[in-house]
């Protein structure tokens, strides 16, 4: 009973909403309040997520599980930096220290790892695997980091050219992806909406 | 012209042909009597294939249409009994014999009853139900069932008793018997439907053996004068001993039976001695029907007790014949009847499943000998006994002087030795042990009475000897080996001790088996232990194995015999033990833990990694130390370039500009890099009111480093950071219809209060939500302002080519994409704020160093790899 009811409840949701749109006056009304709803249960979602997040870290550090110790840092970093935030204020030094400092270089030192792998792999392409996609990938890549890349002496000659033209296949590949993006979200919203697909548990 | 090949012979004929013109076949078959699977069959009458049937056939065919007919005729005239008659138990007799008999009626019957013989196929339907005697009736009815199975036998043996009973018959006209008997001739003869395959050897029911007789279409007329013939010599022998006045009432119908059992009887014995030795010789038939007419009724004080089994009847098909014998008390009455004092002796069976016995061997001693010197068989005691009483015997006194030729020569060339031969020298003969029992005859200790002895004779009796019985049955020509096996089972019979199998095979004649059948003989180890074994086998006492050793196996219950215990040792080779240890060996490898060898390829990637971050940290770090400024930058704008510039200066001053922060802080270095310059020049031309909105909870965090990194607050710029907008594209598409109420902190009324937009994003994804939402909107016209409004974005290197068809379709105003095209505007915006520059030579070495390791180490990797493959390759 419950499944029928969550499924009709969607269905019904996601028929309002896109009836809204091809009749404003009737219904735009009706879809503004279930979006507002929507973006209320994604906020809300996010610190669902957070609680769980908490909850699971504590439940290995109470297990006394491999990596228990970690998991007792999260939460206490957590709370601190929640607690810090409501109080101080996101334009606060010491809020602004905890991003500055912590945040970001931990972040970008995980990007500057990744740099680092990137190029490894480029190296050992060629002894793991030989064969013409390898290589051919191998070569358009050094191809663009030449051409982006600044010269003592300038501006590479036709760098500019060169790039239009690479660009063309790229930004053909992208319309695809975009266009199998769109057909894709278009899919998956209709098999919601006739109930086919159930992501809120209906299933 | 088509041919068709002949199924028959395989030659060809025309196709025009239907029968093969070389012999005779049909051609064409049949499709209509094709049976195919899922058809029914149709119904067809099998009349029509009595053309293809052979003669004989035919024949029995035609004769047995004609009986029925005859039956039925005969059914219907028939009339009902009354009820003050007995019942009349033989009736199917008369029927059965009168369909035989009708056909023929003897003269001398003719003579006894004229109507009688003008009548000799239709019943006398005329003729109304005469009410005789019970007796007489009786009689009649098997007058003419006699009539046909006598009147074969004594045609050749005895021709003239028909004849002679004529002659008996005047004198005796006014006895009663001839009364009935003449009454008995005019009534109509009962039909009986006898369905002879019907007949079946082991069933109890006793009148079949007077009825298979008699259904016999193979023997009609020929015997029925022989049935009445030695029948009026029963009429003469009662009238001269002048006892047959009256029947008698309490036996009423025994004397019914007496007759025509006793000519049923001789036509039964005939037929179970065709069954025995397969011979039909009509004169001993008759000699042997005559010799054991005495003893023949005795078989009748059985029925009259219990039903008594038949038979087994070795022939199916012929007429079963009813046993052939009685027992000395049973005749007693027969002997009032038939004025016989002396009671018949029993008859042998002749199944061949006999019993010896001393008494009963008396008379086959004489069957070697001399007639004269021999002494009469039983049957023929009891012939001379019936021959005192003038009427009964007198049948069997006609027999006994006109003796058939094969009695005769069975009793001249019996094979078996004399009856008077008390020592059983015949048995000796047949190289059994001799322990014997003299021929005195002691009863057997052990009594093995078969189961036709036990029909055949009383219990009192000893069953007679099976070899002489079968001597004196069956022809001159006997196998020897049927000769000398029946001493064997009259020892058995005698009570001793049965002989093994091994001994009884001494016996016999060693013959030459043929190869196959040596080879199933069993191994001589097992029958000598088995003949070895018998002896010490219990001998059973009771049932049939009477007398018997070794038969059923003496296994004592819960015998402490245990079985033999089987080695469960595999029986294998040198070579198979040496493969299973060899498997036995890889098995063991598999699962036994092998030292795992550390590569060097593992040392060699960590070496690689940390030998590449470090080569890098180094030379950046002192290429960014330097401050280097040795990368020249180009001031040449892309044209997205020039688009968003342009898109700056068309803004009001004070104007709203919202900005989305849609990043990650780890790519918060390039974007604030990217954007730096952009936001330096609208603030300093536009000094707009900045708005910050993130999609990412991470979003609004970097407002701040973003205003500060980027030096846009030193400019005394006023902006807001609304936070995080939630709900994905739900929100974005909230936030653009209607601000206010999603962001009450926008202090706009609309999305279109904003004067531009600026897209501050590391993936396409968030750009792409934002476009697509502003799209939407811009479509509905639900605000037209929102036509007009500018969009710009700031993207990283990896997101700006997924972004280019929105930048190429219109939807996004202006692009600046990666650190390349940020310090040529950072150039173009009076190298403000500088951090773009600052990068631009660490760039551009971290880019040298990155190809020139990507190529190396490419090159590198490729000999190795090929190196690498040519050692597996020789090792492999």
């Amino acid at each position: 009973m419950l499944r029928v009811f969550t499924a009709a409840l969607a269905i019904a949701a996601g028929i309002f909403v896109l009836l809204g749109y091809f009749y404003p006056e009737q219904l735009e009304s009706l879809r503004l309040i279930l979006v507002d709803w929507a973006i209320i249960i994604a906020g809300i979602a996010i610190l669902v997520g957070i609680f769980n997040l908490a909850v699971v870290q504590m439940g290995k550090f109470s297990t006394r599980q491999k990596g228990g110790m970690y998991g007792l840092l999260l939460v206490i970093s957590l709370f601190a930096t929640f607690a810090a935030g409501v109080i101080l204020g996101p334009e606060n030094l010491y809020m602004r220290l905890a991003v500055d400092a912590v945040i970001v270089p931990v972040e970008a030192s995980l990007m500057a790892i990744l740099a680092v792998t990137l190029i490894y792999a480029s190296i050992r392409l060629l002894r793991r695997r030989v064969d013409v996609v390898s290589v051919l990938f191998l070569v358009v890549a050094l191809i663009f980091l030449f051409l982006v890349m600044p010269t003592p002496i300038g501006p590479i000659p036709g760098d500019r050219a060169m790039l239009d033209f690479l660009g063309m296949f790229s930004r053909g590949g992208a319309r695809g992806l975009l266009i199998g993006i769109a057909l894709g979200t278009l899919l998956t919203g209709l098999r919601v909406l006739f109930g086919v697909d159930r992501p809120y548990g209906g299933n | 012209m088509a041919e068709i090949r002949c199924p028959n012979c395989g030659k060809k004929n025309s196709d025009l042909m239907e029968v093969c013109q070389f012999c005779q076949t049909p051609l064409k078959p049949d499709t209509d009597s094709v049976l195919r699977i899922g058809q029914t069959p149709t119904k067809k009458d099998t009349g029509e294939l009595e053309s293809v049937l052979p003669t004989w056939l035919k024949n029995v065919r035609q004769q047995a249409r004609d009986s029925a007919d005859d039956d039925a005729a005969q059914t219907a005239a028939q009339p009902k009994p009354e009820k003050d008659e007995p019942p009349d138990f033989l009736a199917g007799l008369v029927s059965q014999s009168s369909e035989a008999g009708d056909e023929e009626i003897p003269d001398w019957l003719a003579s006894i009853n004229p109507a009688a013989g003008s009548k000799p196929t239709a019943p006398p339907a005329g003729t109304a139900p005469a009410t005789p005697e019970p007796e007489s009736d009786f009689f009649a009815q098997f007058n003419r069932t006699e009539a046909a199975p006598i009147s074969e036998v004594p045609q050749e043996a005895v021709p003239a008793s028909p004849e002679h009973t004529e002659d008996r018959l005047p004198d005796s006209a006014e006895d009663e018997l001839s009364k009935w008997f003449s009454q008995a001739s005019e009534q109509p003869e009962e039909v009986v439907e006898i369905d002879p395959g019907a007949q079946r050897p082991g069933e109890a029911a006793w009148p079949g053996g007077f009825d298979s007789p008699l259904s016999s279409q193979q023997e009609p007329a020929p015997r029925e004068s022989e049935d009445l013939s030695w029948l009026h010599n029963l009429e003469a022998a009662s009238k001269e001993t002048g006892e047959l006045q009256s029947p008698k009432q309490g036996t009423d119908w025994k004397p019914g039976f007496e007759a025509p059992s006793a000519s049923s009887r001789s036509q039964e014995d005939l037929s179970w001695l065709d069954n025995l030795g397969g011979v039909e010789e009509t004169p001993q038939q008759a000699s042997e029907q005559a010799s054991a007419r005495g003893e023949d009724l005795s078989w009748l004080n059985n029925l009259d007790a219990a039903s008594t089994p038949q038979p087994f009847d070795a022939a199916p098909d012929k007429p079963l014949s009813a046993p052939p014998f009685t027992s000395d008390e049973d005749l007693s009455w027969l002997n009032n009847l038939g004025q016989t004092s002396e009671p018949s002796q029993p008859v042998e069976a002749a199944s061949g499943i006999q019993s010896s016995h001393q008494e009963d061997l008396g008379w086959l001693n004489d069957l070697g000998g001399a007639p004269g010197t021999q002494s009469a068989p039983p049957f023929f005691e009891s012939k001379s006994s019936a021959q005192a009483a003038p009427g009964p015997a007198a049948p069997f006194e006609k027999e006994e002087l006109e003796a058939p030729d094969w009695l005769k020569s069975a009793m001249t060339e019996s094979s078996t030795p004399p009856a008077d031969d008390v020592s059983m020298d015949w048995f000796t003969s047949m190289d059994q042990p001799s322990d014997q029992a003299p021929a005195g005859g002691t009863e057997p200790s052990t009594p093995q009475p078969s189961p036709f002895s036990d029909v055949f004779s009383t219990s009192g009796e000893p069953p007679p000897a099976s070899g002489q019985d079968v001597d004196s049955l069956f022809s001159v020509e006997m196998p020897d080996w049927l000769a000398r096996s029946e001493p064997a089972a009259d020892e058995s019979v005698s009570g001793q001790s049965v002989l093994p199998p091994a001994a009884r095979d001494e016996s016999l004649a060693p013959v030459d088996l043929p190869s196959w059948v040596q080879a199933m003989r069993p191994m001589e180890a097992v029958i000598s232990e088995t003949a070895a074994d018998t002896a010490d086998e219990p001998e059973e006492t009771e049932g049939p194995l009477a007398g018997l050793r070794g038969v059923i196996p003496g296994m004592a219950i819960g015998s402490s015999m245990r079985p033999k215990s089987i080695s469960l040792k595999l029986q294998a080779t040198d070579e198979q033990q040496a493969s299973a240890a060899l498997l036995e060996k890889i098995l063991d490898s598999e699962t036994s833990p092998r030292a795992l060898s550390v590569p060097s390829f593992i040392a060699s990637q960590q070496v690689l990694r940390r030998l590449l971050a470090g080569l890098f940290l180094i030379v950046l770090g002192t290429v960014i130390g330097l401050r280097s400024q040795m990368m020249p930058v180009s001031a040449d704008l892309s044209a997205e370039g020039r688009a968003a510039a342009l898109a700056l200066a068309r803004i009001s001053d004070g104007a709203r500009v919202l900005v989305v922060i849609d990043y990650e802080p780890s790519l918060a270095g390039e974007m604030e890099v990217i954007g730096g310059p952009l936001l330096d020049q609208m603030t300093l031309l536009r000094h707009p009111q900045l708005s910050f909105v993130s999609t990412s909870p991470n979003g609004s965090a970097l407002v701040e480093r973003l205003m500060t990194n980027t030096k846009i607050s030193e400019l005394g710029v006023e902006y807001h950071n609304l936070g995080f907008l939630p709900g994905g594209s739900a929100g974005v598409l909230g936030f653009v219809e209607n601000p206010g109420v999603i962001m009450p902190a926008s202090e706009v009324g609309k999305f279109s209060d904003y004067a531009l937009l600026i897209l501050m994003t590391d993936h396409a994804e968030s750009g792409r939500v934002w476009v697509e939402q502003l799209q939407a909107q811009r479509v509905r016209q639900a605000d037209p302002a929102l036509t007009n409004q500018p969009l710009l974005v700031l993207a990283s290197a990896q997101a700006g080519p997924l972004l280019q068809p929105y930048l190429s379709s219109g939807q996004i105003t202006g692009m600046v994409s990666g650190l390349a095209e940020a310090s040529r505007y950072e150039l173009v915006n009076n190298s403000r704020p500088g951090t773009a520059r600052s990068y631009w030579d660490a760039f551009g070495v971290g880019l040298m160093m990155a190809i020139a390791l990507i190529v190396l180490g490419s090159l590198w990797s490729l000999f190795t790899g090929i190196r690498a493959r040519r050692a597996e390759a020789e090792q492999g």
